[in-house]
C-alpha cells in the first residue's frame, strides 16, 4: 500500500491556484489560455506570466504544478501545442498532462527529462494501453478514465506498477473521455481539438412559464421545474425523450464524490486523487481542497473522518453526488 | 427570522428611498475607486465587446444595468429592464454580492436556483471569470469611500454579511436533503448490482450454450 | 494524388446487435452482389455480444474472400477485460489483419500490419506518423474532421491508404455504461440484450420532440444519416482511397451500388442523393463535420454551374 495519497487540485485562475495551495494541495494543475487544454472557457486559464508567478508561489510552499496540454493537435496546426509544451518546460512545470499521440511524441523526444502524465482524455483503460504509452513515450503517471470500478483499478495498478491518479470529486463525464463528439455534433466546436465541451457562446437559459429551459445551440438539453436544481447543458447530462418518456438517458446532472471509498482507493494502490473543476470558483476550490486535506490527514493518521466530509456535498454539481463507475452498478 | 429580516428591510428601504440620481453618483464613485484597486479587472472589462447585463436583486425595488466594453463601465439604477440586454442575472441581493466578491460559489448559486441567468451565457461566464481573478471587496471599498460614519453603508454591510452566511447554510441544507435521498437509492442499487452480477454470469453462460446448440441443430438439419 | 478510379468501397462492421440469421443473409448478399472491396467483420461496440455470433465468423470470412473481398477483423472500441485481450491475440495469432479501435491494441500488433479504425483519435500528422511507425497500413479519419483537415492528413499519410466514413449513422461516443439497458430500466450486467430490439439504433429525442441521437448499447450515434455523396469527388482528389459504408437495415447492396456509380462517374451525386433519400426519409441526411460545421447539420451541394 502506498503510504501517502497525493491531492491534485484544479486552478482555473491564478486566484484559484493560490486558494488551492493555501488550502493544502500537494499539486495543482492548470492550462494556458487557448485550445491546448481541455477547459478552454472564456476568461479562464493562465498567460505565460501568470503561470510563471503561479509556479513560483506554489514551489515556495512545497506544492507542485502540472500543466495540462491535453487536447488533440489539429491537422496542419501544431504550433499552439508545441509552444504550450515548450513554455511549460521552460517555466519549470513539474509535469505536463498530455493525451495526443503527436504531442506525447514531441514532448518525449524534445524534453526527455520532463515528466509526462497521461491525461484522462487519452482514456487508457487497460494495462495494455498503459504499457503501450509507457514503453513508447515513457509516461510516469496515468490519470485513469472514469469508467473503471475500484477492483479493476487495483488489478490495473498491480499489473503495471504505474503511478495512478483517479478522479475523486467533481463533474463526472459518462462517455469515454477524449472520444466524445456529442458537443461538436450540436455546436460544431470540438472538445477534443478546441478544448471546450458545451461552449458558453452556444448555451442559453430561458424562463418559460414556471420552468427554466436550457439549450445548447438550438437543441433543448433540459427543462427544470420550479424547485428542481438546475444544471449546465452538457449534452451527456441532458434529459431526453426515449419511448416518449423524459429521462436522463446518459447521466443525471450529478457530481462525483468518492470520500466513502477513499480507504479502498488507497488500498488499491492509487498514488493521487484528482479534484475536477478548473471552471469553478476560488470559493469552491478553497472549500473542497481544505476539506480533502483534513480528510486525507485523518485517514493517514487512522482517525475517523472529520465532520466537514459531510458538508462538502453542498457544492457538487446539481447538488447531488454519485460514486460513478467506481461502484459496479453504475454501468 | 424577524431579527434577521429587520436590517435587510432597513437596507432595502434605505436603498429604495434613495433617489436614483444620488444612487447613481454613489455607484459611479465606487466604480472609480474599484478601477484604481483592480486595474487588471477593468482592463479585461474594457477589452470585452460592448455589452449590457441586467441585474435584478429580487429584494430591492431597483434594477440595474451594467455596461462595459469599450469605455469605462457603468452601473445604472433603473425602474424596469425593458431595454435590449445581452443577459440578465436575477437573485437575492446577498447572492449577487457574494457572486461579485467571489465569496459564494457561482455554480452552486446557479444549480440551486438562488440566482437565475438568462440570455447570453458566455458574457456572464467571462464576467464571472474576470471577477474570479481579483478579490473585489465591495463593502470594504464602499465603507472606505463613504466613511465608517455612513450609517447606511454600515447597516447594509452588516445585514448583507449576516445574510451571506445564511445563504451559505441554506445551500448546505438544500444539498443535504438531496444527498440523504441519494444515499438510500445507492444502497438499494448496490444490492441490485450484486444480484445482477450473479444473474449476468448465468446469462452469459446460457447465451454461449444456446448459440452452440443452434449451430449444432443447424448442422444436423443440413446433413 | 490517388487515381480516383482506384477508390475502394469498404463495409464497416455491423455496429448493431442483429440476430444471426440476419447477419448470415446480410453477408451472403454482400458476398454475391455488392460492389464492395473490403469488409470489416466483428464486434466494435460491446464484447458481450460476441458469443452470439463469433462461431459464424470464419465461415462468413471465407465466403467473402471467395467472392474476392478483403476481410479485416474489427476490434472493440474500449478494451478493459482479459477476454477482450485474448480475442485480439487470437486474431493476430491466426494471421488476420485487425482494425484497432482502442490504442491498447498497439501493445499486441508490434511488427504486424493493422488498420487504424474511425474511433482512434488521429487529428494531426504527428499522430499519424506514430501509428504508421507502429505498423498502420491504412488509417481511418475520425468522423469529426473537416474536408480540409482530411486533405491535410491524407496528403501526409505515408501508410498509403486513407479511409473516410461515408455512409450511415455517425458514431459519436462510446461509454462503459449501457444506455439501451438504462432506457429499459436494466443494468448492463443483466442487459437481456435489449439492444437487439433496435436494428438501426434506438431513437433519442429532445424534450421538444425532435429526434437527435440514436443509441446502440454503449454507443451513441447521430440520428441523421451521414451521406457524403456530394463530397466524394473532392475527397478522392484530396487523396482519400477508401470510403466506408456502415451497415443498416436498408438495402446495403443498393447503397453500395449508388456509391460505386458516383465514384466511377456513371451517376451524378444529385441523382444518387435523390435515390438514397427515397430509402432513408423521413430521417434527415447530415454532413456538417465535413464542412467544418456542427455534425448534425446538412449542407446541400452548391448548384453546379
Amino acid at each position: 500500500m502506498k503510504a501517502y495519497l497525493e491531492l491534485v487540485c484544479p486552478a482555473g485562475t491564478p486566484a484559484a491556484l493560490r486558494a488551492a495551495v493555501d488550502a493544502g494541495a500537494d499539486a495543482v494543475y492548470c492550462g494556458f489560455q487557448d485550445c491546448t487544454n481541455a477547459r478552454n472557457y472564456p476568461g479562464l486559464n493562465f498567460d505565460r506570466h501568470e503561470l510563471k508567478s503561479g509556479i513560483a508561489y506554489a514551489h515556495a510552499r512545497g506544492c507542485r504544478v502540472f500543466v495540462a496540454v491535453n487536447t488533440f493537435a489539429r491537422a496542419g496546426d501544431f504550433g499552439p501545442w508545441q509552444r504550450a509544451v515548450d513554455d511549460a518546460a521552460a517555466l519549470g512545470a513539474d509535469a505536463i498532462i498530455v493525451a495526443d499521440l503527436g504531442v506525447l511524441d514531441y514532448a518525449a523526444r524534445t524534453y526527455p527529462k520532463l515528466r509526462l502524465h497521461l491525461s484522462v482524455q487519452a482514456a487508457a483503460a487497460s494495462a495494455f494501453a498503459i504499457r503501450f504509452y509507457r514503453e513508447t513515450f515513457g509516461i510516469s503517471r496515468v490519470i485513469l478514465p472514469r469508467v473503471l470500478a475500484v477492483e479493476e483499478i487495483a488489478a490495473l495498478i498491480g499489473q503495471t506498477d504505474i503511478e495512478a491518479e483517479v478522479f475523486a470529486f467533481g463533474s463526472l463525464g459518462t462517455m469515454v473521455e477524449g472520444r466524445c463528439y456529442l458537443s461538436s455534433y450540436i455546436t460544431g466546436r470540438s472538445p477534443s481539438m478546441d478544448g471546450v465541451c458545451a461552449p458558453a457562446e452556444h448555451v442559453s437559459y430561458q424562463e418559460e412559464g414556471n420552468c427554466l429551459v436550457s439549450r445548447l445551440g438550438e437543441v433543448v438539453i433540459n427543462r427544470f421545474g420550479p424547485h428542481e436544481p438546475a444544471a449546465y447543458p452538457t449534452p451527456c447530462k441532458g434529459r431526453y425523450l426515449v419511448h416518449g418518456r423524459p429521462i436522463y438517458l446518459f447521466e443525471e446532472p450529478i457530481g462525483l464524490n468518492v470520500i466513502p471509498l477513499l480507504a479502498e482507493l488507497k488500498a488499491a494502490g492509487v498514488t493521487a486523487l484528482k479534484i475536477e473543476g478548473r471552471q469553478r470558483s476560488r470559493a469552491y476550490v478553497s472549500k473542497i481542497v481544505g476539506t480533502f486535506r483534513a480528510i486525507l490527514d485523518s485517514l493517514a493518521q487512522g482517525k475517523p473522518l472529520p465532520a466537514e466530509a459531510a458538508e462538502l456535498a453542498g457544492v457538487a454539481e446539481g447538488g447531488r453526488e454519485t460514486f460513478g463507475a467506481y461502484a459496479r452498478g453504475w454501468r | 427570522m424577524a431579527e434577521a429580516e429587520f436590517p435587510v428591510l432597513l437596507v432595502s428601504n434605505a436603498l429604495a428611498l434613495l433617489p436614483a440620481p444620488i444612487l447613481e453618483r454613489g455607484i459611479g464613485l465606487l466604480l472609480a475607486v474599484l478601477a484604481r484597486k483592480h486595474p487588471r479587472l477593468f482592463r479585461t472589462l474594457a477589452a470585452h465587446p460592448p455589452c449590457a447585463i441586467g441585474i435584478e436583486p429580487i429584494d430591492l425595488p431597483h434594477r440595474f444595468v451594467l455596461r462595459y466594453g469599450g469605455g469605462f463601465p457603468s452601473l445604472i439604477p433603473t425602474g424596469t429592464l425593458d431595454q435590449p440586454l445581452n443577459a440578465r442575472v436575477k437573485g437575492k441581493l446577498e447572492s449577487l454580492v457574494g457572486l461579485l466578491e467571489g465569496r459564494l460559489d457561482s455554480d452552486t448559486l446557479f444549480f440551486s436556483r438562488e440566482i437565475v441567468i438568462t440570455g447570453d451565457t458566455e458574457t456572464v461566464l467571462s464576467l464571472r471569470n474576470a471577477l474570479e481573478r481579483d478579490s473585489v471587496d465591495l463593502f470594504a471599498t464602499a465603507m472606505a469611500l463613504f466613511g465608517p460614519a455612513s450609517g447606511l453603508v454600515q447597516h447594509a454591510a452588516l445585514a448583507l454579511e449576516r445574510r451571506l452566511v445564511k445563504t451559505r447554510r441554506r445551500l448546505m441544507a438544500w444539498h443535504e436533503a438531496l444527498h440523504a435521498a441519494r444515499r438510500e437509492e445507492a444502497s438499494v442499487a448496490a444490492r441490485c448490482a450484486r444480484l445482477e452480477a450473479q444473474l449476468q454470469e448465468a446469462n452469459a453462460r446460457l447465451a454461449k450454450l444456446e448459440a452452440r446448440l443452434r449451430r449444432r441443430d443447424l448442422a444436423r438439419d443440413l446433413s | 494524388m490517388s487515381n480516383p478510379a482506384k477508390s475502394r468501397l469498404t463495409l464497416g462492421p455491423i455496429l448493431f446487435h442483429w440476430p444471426n440469421p440476419r447477419r448470415r443473409d446480410f453477408y451472403a448478399r454482400i458476398a454475391d452482389e455488392a460492389p464492395i472491396d473490403c469488409v470489416y467483420l466483428g464486434e466494435a461496440v460491446c464484447s458481450k455480444r460476441l458469443p452470439w455470433f463469433e462461431e459464424d465468423l470464419p465461415e462468413i470470412a471465407a465466403r467473402l474472400r471467395r467472392a474476392g473481398k478483403e476481410v479485416i477483423f474489427s476490434t472493440p472500441a474500449l478494451i478493459t477485460t482479459e477476454q477482450e485481450a485474448a480475442g485480439i491475440q487470437a486474431l493476430l495469432d491466426a494471421g488476420e489483419t485487425i482494425e484497432i479501435n482502442d490504442l491498447a491494441c498497439l501493445h499486441w500488433v508490434r511488427g504486424k500490419r493493422f488498420v487504424s479504425g474511425p474511433l482512434i483519435n488521429v487529428f494531426h500528422e504527428r499522430a499519424l506518423d506514430v501509428l504508421r511507425n507502429h505498423g498502420a497500413r491504412r488509417v481511418n479519419m475520425p468522423v469529426e474532421l473537416s474536408a480540409a483537415q482530411i486533405a491535410t492528413l491524407a496528403r501526409h499519410n505515408r501508410t498509403g491508404e486513407t479511409e473516410v466514413f461515408a455512409f450511415g449513422r455517425q458514431p459519436l461516443a462510446i461509454s462503459q455504461r449501457c444506455y439501451h439497458a438504462r432506457a429499459h430500466n436494466l443494468h448492463k450486467d443483466n442487459c437481456q440484450f435489449v439492444c437487439g430490439l433496435d436494428a438501426d439504433g434506438l431513437e433519442v429525442s429532445e424534450l421538444s420532440g425532435r429526434a437527435l441521437f440514436a443509441v446502440n448499447g454503449t454507443q451513441t450515434l447521430s440520428h441523421g444519416f451521414l451521406v457524403l455523396l456530394d463530397e466524394l469527388a473532392e475527397l478522392q482528389a484530396a487523396g482519400v482511397s477508401h470510403f466506408r459504408l456502415s451497415p443498416h437495415t436498408l438495402d446495403m447492396v443498393e447503397v453500395a451500388g449508388i456509391y460505386r456509380a458516383v465514384l466511377d462517374g456513371t451517376c451524378s451525386a444529385e441523382e444518387a442523393n435523390a435515390r438514397l433519400a427515397e430509402r432513408i426519409a423521413p430521417i434527415p441526411f447530415i454532413n456538417g463535420y465535413l464542412h467544418a460545421r456542427a455534425g448534425r447539420e446538412w449542407q446541400p451541394a452548391r448548384p453546379s454551374t
